[in-house]
């Protein structure tokens, strides 16, 4: 009997993080868009968005959305690159390298999160 | 009878090399791209290669791509492609070997990876009858046990155009048809083979598969459907630990 | 045997004897794309919020302008798409496939509606 490896166990697993990040996206998306731009006229002042980033609330939102974001972005990104013929080794780099990107974008975030407001 | 003038371009492929013929005759009403071609090879151009057998959609030998979208020659009439001018090419997701034949190799042992055959984990004996199934339990594989292997959705998918290790619709549509029989078992074997990166993750719901299939087996929702199989499979093993 | 990544990008988006799901998936590939450089981008712009109140209102300024509201516009509605989409294909994964064609032209309608809507607000918090 072929054993399933760790990594082809967690592969429909990503799927499934691709789509609740998906949906989740689709509700703070619009969230933010409509507190950033919908709601009122000076949203964007800078006051306003020191005065929202400040507030643990939107802190939580916002870290939620980065995580959300970011891995559906770098996911997405990873299923498109693997689309392409490749070889094991490549595939490894190509896993590797969307690792460490979604690290990277996700640490600037919480950088900026902490250090704004 | 109905009689039209009309001019087929042909993309033929010999030894390395691509080159399109012309070829104009009368058609008349009735007659299908197919016999279009036997027309040309029997009194313009001897030397057309191309793939038939049944000529009544049932073999899936003359898949081909006209004017753009991969079809069974035979199950196409001339005069309802809505216009004179017939562009005709082999499959495009696999190597031509001559004018319109390509190259099935790659195709057929993707098909006999995904292990196209009921797996017992005991068999049983000629003695102890068949395995038992209801009406309810057939109904659940049935459509996509209508594959005919004619590569129509191997042309028509896009993955299948940039990824070669990709399995491709048909096959795991095949796979789909073993893993919903009650009579198969052989899950443990069959759902690695088709959750990885060469299997259906890389499937991105185009449906374009689903758009020519000749046979309406849908390939698009069995590979769907094996996704969410291979996600409650895979959740079975994490938590068993 | 490798497949050259040009003719890898042409299988993806061509177009020659595509239906309705092929169109709806080469402008998913193509919108998803833009939105994953748009999170660089966005996370570019609000570095500016670290380096005080000044950097930031020119950066507003500038880029909050009847200028750039063409591509404001565009990018929402990229999103609209890319989320209306999405949710098709949510649905279709995960539920049921039946459906995606009949979803697709609702979804279309439905965003087209919200893209004029939300493209009336925009305007009037660049321009007012």
């Amino acid at each position: 009997m072929e054993e399933m490896h760790t990594k082809k166990v967690l592969e429909p697993v990503w799927w499934f993080f691709q789509i609740i990040t998906g949906i989740l996206l689709l509700v703070l998306v619009s969230l933010h868009l409509y507190v950033t731009h919908f709601a009122s006229e000076k949203a964007l002042d800078y006051s306003s968005v020191i005065g929202r980033l400040s507030s643990p609330g939107f802190k939580v939102l916002y870290a939620v959305l980065l995580l959300a974001v970011v891995y559906h972005g770098i996911n997405g990104m990873r299923a498109i690159f693997l689309d392409l013929t490749m070889s094991d080794v490549t595939k490894r780099i190509v896993n590797i390298l969307s690792l460490i990107v979604a690290l990277l974008l996700f640490g600037y975030g919480v950088y900026l999160l902490a250090n704004i407001g | 009878m109905e009689e039209r003038e009309v001019t087929f371009i042909v993309k033929r492929f010999y030894r390395n090399e691509w080159r399109e013929d012309r070829y104009e005759f009368k058609a008349v009403r009735g007659m299908t791209v197919l016999d279009g071609l036997f027309h040309i090879r029997d009194n313009i151009d001897p030397s057309l290669s191309f793939r038939a057998s049944c000529r009544m959609g049932i073999c899936g030998s003359c898949g081909m791509v006209i004017n753009g979208k991969a079809m069974l020659a035979c199950s196409t009439q001339i005069f309802d492609l809505g216009t004179d001018v017939v562009r005709i090419e082999p499959l495009r997701n696999m190597e031509a070997l001559k004018d319109l034949i390509s190259d099935f190799d790659d195709f057929f042992e993707k098909h006999r990876r995904v292990k196209p055959y009921l797996i017992r984990k005991e068999e049983k004996s000629i003695e102890e009858g068949e395995y038992i199934q209801t009406p309810d339990e057939l109904r659940k594989y049935r459509q996509y046990s209508l594959c005919i292997k004619c590569g129509l959705c191997y042309d028509a998918c896009s993955i299948t155009g940039s990824n070669k290790e990709y399995l491709g619709p048909a096959a795991l549509a095949s796979a789909c048809r073993f893993i919903m029989d009650s009579r198969d078992q052989g899950e443990d074997e069959r759902i690695p083979l088709v959750s990885d990166h060469t299997g259906c993750w890389r499937c991105h719901f185009m449906a374009e598969c689903s758009e020519v299939c000749p046979k309406e087996v849908d390939p698009a929702d069995a590979i769907q459907k094996l996704k969410r199989k291979a996600l409650i499979y895979s959740l079975k093993r994490l938590f068993r630990r | 045997m490798l497949v050259s990544v040009k003719d890898s990008i042409s299988s993806w988006f061509r177009i020659e004897g595509r239906g309705i799901s092929g169109y709806a998936f080469i402008i998913h590939r193509l919108t998803g794309i833009v939105l994953t450089a748009y999170i660089f981008l966005h996370l570019a712009f609000l570095t500016s919020l670290t380096e005080g109140e000044s950097a930031y209102t020119s950066l507003i300024e500038k880029t909050v302008n009847i200028r750039f509201l063409p591509f404001d516009i565009l990018l929402i509605g990229v999103t609209i798409y890319h989320s209306l989409n999405g949710l098709r294909l949510v649905i279709a994964e995960f539920f049921v496939t039946r459906y995606h064609r009949e979803l697709f032209v609702i979804f279309i309608i439905v965003g087209v509606v919200i893209w004029i809507f939300t493209s009336y607000l925009l305007y009037r918090f660049v321009v007012v």
